[in-house]
């Protein structure tokens, strides 16, 4: 399992032993160091005051010893008072102490101090109601002074087991403090061993994992150095196709100006086309209304023609009696003629009217056959003008109808063209926007280039980290 | 189309013409009647002409006058009312086994030699012209009496008393 675990947890285990192990180490030390200066600081708090107690009792008992004995010479029961006052009061926290200290040893020896003390305030207090009645106090002076003896005596007493108590703790602490700098050095031993077997097997796992790591570093420089080699390749030809893609999108933005001017350039002309063609639809009804006079005239026309053929037929049947009249004429003449030969000679004059009679028929028949000829050609004339009035009537119908059929075909271009130049401000609109995208998608395409240039950079740079790279895990491969 | 104008002028020139014709036929001098020759009507049936002496002839007529004769026979074309007179009018195309006529009818000659009344039922006049002595060939024939060219044609002149006579083929 621990092989299995990452360096920096082997580490950390091999660190978490030794700091466990030196963590034990220093808490006993401090759990020893704790003991020793409670048990000094016991003794310190406990057995010094208490010295210093006995010692100020002592004190206290030998001036109160000496003020009685004064007082007694030189009675002033107010100064007495006064410094038996200020005798109970050093002697009482004195005497507090000492209960205090003999409330964790010695307890008899207080107690007899105790008593003792009472006995010593006791007899000051007599001493103090007694006043002048010198004997008495001489007793009680006596007795006290018995009393501040065995007081003293019990202090030296306490004093000396305390001082023993002191120099049995002091030798104690010597021992602690030895078991201590022993279990330091054992601790400490046993710490270094540790970091050293814990620094050994990582020394072996790490320069194990260092070998394997610096294989693959080597292989993943490698991939490294061809997907550097790659990257930067791939940043050239993108600066490249950048530069190029800038070069086409500032032809795009050219290009839609180009569009623009353009579209400004075809709907001026579409404008134009408008008005020219509202002018063709203005020039249009006026060309119907011509029209329609071209067709009433060629009405009248073909009215006046058609009167024109019934007068060549009332002409024709006219021919026809004139045409008789020369026939029956004829036949007259024939007869005049065949009456004047029947005459003889007395006819010939006759014969000669009858002749010119008969050649006068001749011219009135010739005359009325150029006039059915004239009349004809004037039939043929008359219907030939007819149908080419028909037809230039059909040609009026159909011109007016093409004409309200260019009309509307005028209105429908009017709208078509309307309907262009709307498309081509929405186009030059769109052109502009495209234009002002174009030049925003070159600063960004720009700002992409210089990226990609950036980029090359790096990947050059990363190239040459991977050569560096490479002789590294070669080095570290060595080691 | 002809200019009328021209038509008119053309017309205006034949009359004048007709009339100094006219003013000279009459103011010409006399010539002998005999070496002009006999007038003669020719007139055309069946596409063939033939010619009649004027002298022979009474009336010249329309034949919408015609009256068609019951049983009258192929010869008989039918009768014409002629000075309060019935005259048969002969059909010269039965008579001479002439081909289909080349159109209507159109005229009735009526002669009149011996005082005897015979209408002859022709298509076209041709006119009246007079026949040279020396133009005119003698045929010994029934019908017809001699021949002459007018122009192109050879007209055949009948014998108008044989019509009035003997109206059978011959």
């Amino acid at each position: 399992m621990l092989r299995r675990m990452s360096i920096r947890r082997q580490v950390a285990f091999a660190l978490a032993i030794v700091g466990g192990i030196l963590a034990v180490a220093i808490g006993a030390s401090l759990y020893q160091v704790r003991e020793t200066q409670r048990l000094t600081g016991h003794n310190l708090e406990v057995r010094a005051p208490a010295l210093l107690a006995a010692s100020k009792l002592l004190a206290g008992v030998d001036r109160s010893q000496a003020e009685l004995a004064g007082g007694l010479l030189h009675p002033d029961h107010a100064r007495t008072h006064a410094r038996a006052a200020a005798w109970l009061e050093e002697v009482e926290p004195a005497l507090a102490r000492l209960e205090v200290l003999a409330a964790g040893g010695d307890g008899a020896h207080v107690q007899e101090l105790r008593s003792l003390a009472t006995g010593l305030r006791t007899a000051q207090e007599a001493i103090e109601q007694r006043g002048p009645a010198a004997q008495q106090s001489g007793l009680e002076l006596e007795r006290s002074a018995q009393q501040a003896e065995r007081i003293r005596a019990l202090v030296l007493g306490l004093v000396a087991g305390e001082a023993e108590l002191l120099e049995r703790d002091a030798a104690l602490a010597r021992e602690q403090v030895a078991e201590l700098l022993l279990l330091h050095w054992l601790l400490l031993g046993s710490g270094v061993v540790a970091a050293g077997l814990a620094g050994s097997y990582i020394g072996r796992t790490v320069r194990r994992r260092i070998s394997a790591e610096s294989g693959e570093l080597m292989g993943s420089v490698a991939e490294l150095r061809t997907s550097s080699h790659e990257l930067s390749s791939g940043a050239t030809a993108q600066v490249t196709c950048m530069s190029e893609f800038s070069n086409t999108i500032r032809e795009l933005a050219s290009a839609s100006v180009q569009i623009v001017e353009r579209c400004r350039q075809v709907a001026r002309q579409s404008e134009a086309a408008v008005l020219r063609c509202q002018d063709g639809g203005h020039a249009v009804a006026q060309a119907q209304e011509v029209v329609d006079a071209i067709k009433a005239q060629i009405e009248k026309v073909v009215h006046h023609m058609l009167e024109l053929g019934s007068k060549s037929q009332e002409i024709n049947l006219a021919a026809d009696v004139i045409t008789e009249l020369a026939e029956q004429t004829t036949i007259l003449s024939y007869n005049a003629a065949i009456e004047a030969a029947a005459a003889g000679e007395a006819g010939r004059s006759f014969a000669v009217v009858a002749d010119q009679v008969g050649r006068l028929s001749d011219r009135a028949k010739e005359a009325v056959r150029d006039v059915r000829a004239l009349i004809a050609d004037i039939q043929r004339s008359s219907n030939t003008t007819i149908m080419a009035t028909e037809d230039g009537l059909k040609a009026a119908e159909r011109g007016r109808e093409v004409q309200a059929d260019a009309g509307e075909k005028m209105e429908q271009i009017i709208d078509v063209i309307q309907n262009a130049l709307d498309s081509i401000r929405e186009i030059e609109m769109s052109a502009t926007q495209q234009s002002t995208a174009a030049l925003h998608v070159n600063v960004g395409i720009e700002s992409a280039a210089a990226a990609a240039k950036r980029f090359e950079t790096s990947a050059r740079q990363c190239l040459q980290l991977a050569g560096a790279l490479t002789r590294s895990a070669e080095n570290l491969n060595d080691i | 189309m002809r200019d009328p104008t021209l038509r008119g002028e053309r017309l205006g020139r034949q009359l004048r013409e007709l009339r100094e014709s006219y003013e000279r036929a009459l103011a010409a001098p006399r010539v002998h009647e005999r070496a002009l020759g006999d007038p003669h009507v020719l007139f055309e049936v069946a596409g063939s002409t033939f010619a009649l002496r004027a002298a022979e002839l009474g009336e010249l007529r329309n034949a919408t006058d015609l009256v068609r004769v019951p049983a009258g026979g192929p010869l008989i074309a039918g009768a014409i009312a002629h000075r309060q007179e019935i005259v048969q009018v002969i059909d010269l195309r039965a008579l001479f086994e002439l081909p289909e006529r080349g159109g209507p009818a159109g005229f009735v000659l009526v002669l009149r030699p011996l005082a005897l009344r015979t209408g002859v039922l022709c298509e076209r006049l041709l006119g009246l012209h007079r026949v040279a002595p020396d133009a005119l060939s003698r045929l010994d024939r029934v019908y017809a009496s001699g021949h002459f060219m007018h122009g192109a044609r050879s007209v055949a002149v009948l014998r108008s008393e044989a019509l009035v006579q003997d109206p059978e083929p011959g």
